[in-house]
């Protein structure tokens, strides 16, 4: 951004060419006569100067002779331990080695029994529609929609009649859940571990965003809704099938996926977005904490317990968006400042806070 | 500042390739600032060297299996910070034993800082006045607000860098700083309004 532009403090502290011209003096830019040309500009260069004059820095004193010293230490320190060990080391690590084998051949052993070959192709033995039986699985047989929290810190809003199965949220390559009934989900972000849902026909596959899946038994179609990021959907083949269907969906775009015809199609439903969640807005500038409590409360159907008096003043200016509920409930408390905390049980949120700064 | 980057990345390819000259030339450059900074997080002064030394010395050792950082200053702050983190952690779990879980959960390094005014950049009274007003203000800020306007203007980090280094959210850095800078202004505007209108009252 050109300077002209700048409208903000921040804009000009970030500026290193202005920094540098406030903390050395040296005026290579010029800043001086460009002041003079642009004196609507001027109060903003005055606060910003004033607070970089203001934000110095005593370095603790660290002379070149004492940075020679430790650099003289750090090398004797590194010969010593280049010259004594690779011997020892080499031991040890047989040793390491040694040990590591006999577990690994230990656990080959112990699986050999148990596990079918599929082990690495976990993607094949998904498309089998049934859940895996390891896992958690819930089941929301309330009448209001039931908020779940995953272990990798993915919230799922479960409509009534619902049934989630976890089948694998950790220690894969992909985090993977089985869903029968219609569900909102905000994935927690990890490019590393793609987020899968899988339903009779169809599966979903995301890194981190926002998104709702209609699956319910006897419907004749799937629905997808994404509000925040990207979703790749794609059928799920059935044995000697050709290619498997791919679509991707962007933000506030939906598909049914319409199973007599086995086709997807880009419909216009007449309700959405329609929960709650899937219209809030979690943008939030310089929002009163009460006004954020409450939208979260709304959206996610839990109560949330504060210290009222203690937030009195307490604004914020937070993008929550795209974020999974604990997340959302982490960067608040991040927010209000030191000793902010939150506990959850069940629907209920406690926030301890000493207030904000 | 990325330029500079740019001149610790060709060291740090050096290094890797077993340079020791490249080695120590890191070291010179940045010893002093990371003591310095390691200093304001602890008052335990006399473990910051080793701290900054084990740093570097693991960066020797484990060269060949390093990922090359994207920002070799943003990796070596927070690398003194980390180290310094679990030295505390550690002795403070010798010291006066309680559940671990507890110590996972309380434990910080407290960044405690005094910022100081830059007189010799000052040539009037009318801004000195003013710097040393915000001045006061800056040092009653929050710490871990000290330590991000710290680390943004002082050593230049971009705010993910904040972010990873404080171990919190980018959208929780940018706020400690936007908030910071706010709040500044703010009681700034206040006082200096006030300063006017004694003026007025008084002449």
């Amino acid at each position: 951004m050109k300077r002209e532009f700048y409208r903000t403090v921040s804009d000009f502290l970030d500026d290193p060419q202005f920094r540098n011209w406030v903390l050395t003096g040296i005026d290579e830019n010029g800043w001086e006569e460009w002041i003079e040309i642009h004196p609507d500009q001027r109060q903003l260069v005055i606060e910003a100067r004033n607070l970089l004059l203001a934000m110095g820095v005593n370095q603790y004193e660290v002379s070149t002779e004492a940075t020679e010293e430790a650099l003289r230490e750090n090398w004797d320190h590194i010969r010593k331990l280049q010259t004594t060990s690779p011997r020892q080391y080499w031991l040890s690590m047989a040793k390491y080695a040694a040990a590591v084998i006999v577990i690994l051949l230990g656990f080959m052993w112990y699986h050999k029994g148990n596990v079918p070959v599929q082990s690495i192709v976990s993607f094949e033995l998904a498309s089998n529609s049934d859940p895996v039986s390891q896992g958690e699985i819930y089941n929301n047989t309330s009448q209001v929609p039931q908020l779940i929290n995953l272990k990798d810190g993915s919230s799922v809003i479960l409509q009534p009649g619902g049934t989630i199965t976890c089948a694998q949220l950790y220690d894969s390559t992909h985090r993977e859940v089985y869903l029968k009934g219609e569900a909102f989900f905000e994935v927690k972000k990890n490019p590393n571990k793609p987020f899968l849902v899988y339903t009779g026909d169809i599966v979903a596959r995301v890194v981190g965003t926002s998104f709702r899946i209609k699956a319910i038994e006897g419907d004749p179609q799937i629905e997808v809704f994404v509000k925040t990021g990207e979703v790749n959907i794609s059928q799920i083949r059935k044995g000697d099938e050709p290619k498997a269907k791919e679509i991707a969906l962007y933000p506030n775009e939906s598909v049914s996926f319409l199973k007599e015809r086995n086709i997807f199609e880009k419909a216009v439903f007449s309700d959405i977005p329609k929960r709650a969640i899937e219209y809030l807005s979690f943008e939030f500038v310089d929002t009163h904490v009460t006004e954020i409590f409450k939208t979260i409360e709304k959206a996610y159907g839990v109560r949330i317990d504060y210290p009222v008096a203690l937030l009195a003043d307490c604004y914020l200016s937070t993008s929550l968006t795209d974020e999974p509920l604990l997340e959302k409930l982490k960067i608040i408390c991040e927010s209000m400042g030191e000793n902010s905390s939150f506990t959850m049980h069940n629907n209920q949120i406690k926030i301890k806070s000493n207030g904000c700064n | 500042m990325s330029v500079d980057n740019d001149n610790d990345s060709g060291l740090w390819d050096l290094l890797v390739d077993g340079d020791e000259r490249a080695y120590s030339t890191l070291f010179r450059k940045y010893y002093a600032s990371l003591v310095s900074y390691g200093k304001s997080l602890t008052q335990h002064h006399n473990l910051v060297s080793d701290c900054v030394q084990e740093v570097f010395l693991d960066i020797w050792l484990y060269r060949k299996t390093l990922t090359h950082p994207s920002y070799i200053k943003a990796y070596l702050l927070s690398g003194v910070r980390k180290r310094i983190a679990r030295r505390l952690k550690r002795e403070r779990i010798f010291r006066n034993p309680q559940p671990l879980d507890q110590v996972e959960t309380t434990f910080k390094v407290e960044f405690n800082l005094n910022f100081t005014v830059l007189d010799e950049m000052i040539h009037d009274e009318e801004t000195r006045n003013q710097v040393l007003l915000v001045n006061k203000l800056l040092n009653q800020l929050p710490e871990r607000q000290k330590e991000a306007l710290y680390l943004r203007y002082h050593q230049g980090l971009e705010i993910t860098q904040i972010a990873d280094l404080m171990d919190i959210n980018p959208q929780s850095a940018s706020n400690l700083l936007h908030r910071g800078i706010k709040y500044l202004r703010r009681s700034w505007m206040g006082e200096i309004s006030l300063l006017i209108l004694t003026f007025h009252l008084f002449y």
